[in-house]
């Protein structure tokens, strides 16, 4: 019989260390997927961040770099300017994207460095304990914020893919989600539309992926989706935010 | 042009420590061929794709090893790495070493050139010291220090920086109490003068 189905071959076979319902699993899928459609395994390095998917590394089967937090668009702006050809993508989380590694992303988009960054949003510090985030809803609780954000405090939550698509050098910068098999499709057509666009040279590319956190929110899976669904993308609005000129004008 | 390829031989971070003159200094540069070296390490163990190594076995840069064995396989790998450090990376310079001092100077930087013309001036008044210059900080010159101040003539060794005492510790830590080890600092970018160094010197006699 012939096989029709398979789990890719960048993906490995360890079992995943994140809790149930978490997307984090189908968004490493999605890369994996991508990077064997596009034949790029022998030359695709990815930087792990600091926070849930710190151990990425174990889930792939090809080069890897832990980072300090925040600090992974670095790492994959040297690796890819003394080694343009290989494909170079970072894999971060808001707590490490959004806060601590703002500068650095920042600045790495409007250099216009030529990799891809994969930002997982989910609206909390997953990892460390579901403190609030840059990204946090007002309103939500966390460890951190037990009386829900307080946006006199702490501001409105940080849209980070409008915030880099704000800057003129950036190649593609688009907001996905994971929540639901057509969101799963479109995110997987945008992540293989950033990879791409680095093999074709251009520059930097962003895809965010709104992310749910149920053991941090302290909601089921099923509930998690619904809030994700309800709040999440009520604010956080899918869709690309920038697109090269060509493929704006096409 | 000595960091990079130490940094590449040991893949450890190398720093270099200036001073305030070092920094702000600017003269032509002669880059002496000897240090002009090719990358001494194999690609074994670098993100550089497995295409590239034509390798089927991936590569992983990281630091974080969660399961206790592991991680201590890793850290007595850097302590190891360490060692090797301390047995083949020490560097120094001595000033005056083969005389017969009475004391000895341990001083790096902007202070060490001050200390050369107090040693120089001294000599003349009949006076010896000695000076060993720490080149590398870390791993520490502690053998060559305690075998210096070990010497039978030497009362003491002087720790001089400009700073409020930085070293001093390491310099104590080296002699090992052979003999007591004396600290004079200023900071502020004050420079001190061969003059002020060489009071300093004849106050500890």
């Amino acid at each position: 019989m012939a096989k029709t189905f398979t789990k890719p071959i960048a993906l490995s076979d360890q079992h995943t260390h994140y809790c149930p319902g978490c997307t984090h699993g189908v968004i490493h899928r999605l890369i994996a997927e991508v990077i064997d459609e596009l034949d790029i395994r022998g030359r695709s390095v990815g930087i792990a961040p600091v926070g849930c998917a710190v151990l990425a590394y174990n889930y792939f089967t090809f080069d890897f770099q832990e980072a300090a937090h925040g600090r992974a668009p670095a790492m994959a702006t040297g690796i890819k300017r003394v080694r343009p050809d290989l494909m170079v993508f970072t894999y971060q989380g808001d707590g490490d994207l959004a806060s601590i590694g703002m500068g650095e992303i920042v600045h790495a988009a409007n250099r216009g460095e030529k990799f891809v960054s994969i930002f997982v949003n989910n609206a909390v510090y997953g990892m460390t304990g579901g403190q609030m985030a840059p990204t946090t809803m007002p309103g939500q609780r966390t460890t951190t914020s037990p009386f829900g954000r307080n946006v006199e405090d702490a501001g409105m939550p940080i849209k980070v893919a409008e915030l880099l698509a704000s800057l003129q050098t950036p190649a593609y910068i688009t907001r996905q989600t994971v929540l639901k098999p057509k969101y799963i499709v479109r995110a997987k057509k945008a992540i293989k539309k950033a990879f791409t666009y680095q093999l074709e040279g251009r520059c930097f590319s962003l895809v965010e992926i709104v992310s749910t956190c149920p053991t941090n929110w302290g909601l089921t899976p099923l509930e998690s989706i619904q809030w994700a669904e309800d709040t999440l993308l009520a604010y956080y609005e899918l869709g690309d935010k920038k697109v090269p000129e060509e493929a704006a004008a096409a | 042009m000595m960091a990079f390829p130490l940094a590449e031989k040991y893949r450890n971070p190398v720093m270099i420590l200036g001073d305030g003159l070092i920094g702000q200094m600017m003269e032509p540069v002669e880059f002496p061929e000897h240090l002009k070296t090719e990358p001494s390490n194999k690609d074994d163990w670098a993100t550089n794709g497995m295409d590239t190594r034509g390798s089927q076995t991936r590569n992983i840069v990281k630091s974080l090893f969660l399961d206790n064995k592991l991680l201590n396989e890793n850290n007595m790998t850097l302590k190891a790495k360490y060692d090797r450090m301390k047995k083949e990376e020490v560097r120094y310079d001595t000033y005056n070493l083969d005389s017969d001092y009475e004391m000895l100077i341990v001083s790096y930087g902007t202070m060490s050139r001050v200390n050369r013309t107090a040693i120089d001036n001294l000599k003349e008044e009949g006076i010896e010291i000695a000076m060993i210059r720490p080149v590398t900080l870390f791993p520490f010159p502690e053998e060559a220090i305690r075998q210096a101040a070990s010497k039978e003539n030497c009362k003491a060794v002087l720790s001089i920086e400009m700073n409020m005492g930085q070293m001093v510790e390491d310099v104590e830590r080296s002699v090992q109490g052979k003999v007591p080890v004396k600290w004079y600092g200023t900071c502020g970018g004050d420079v001190p003068t061969p003059e002020e160094i060489m009071n300093f010197i004849k106050e500890q006699k």
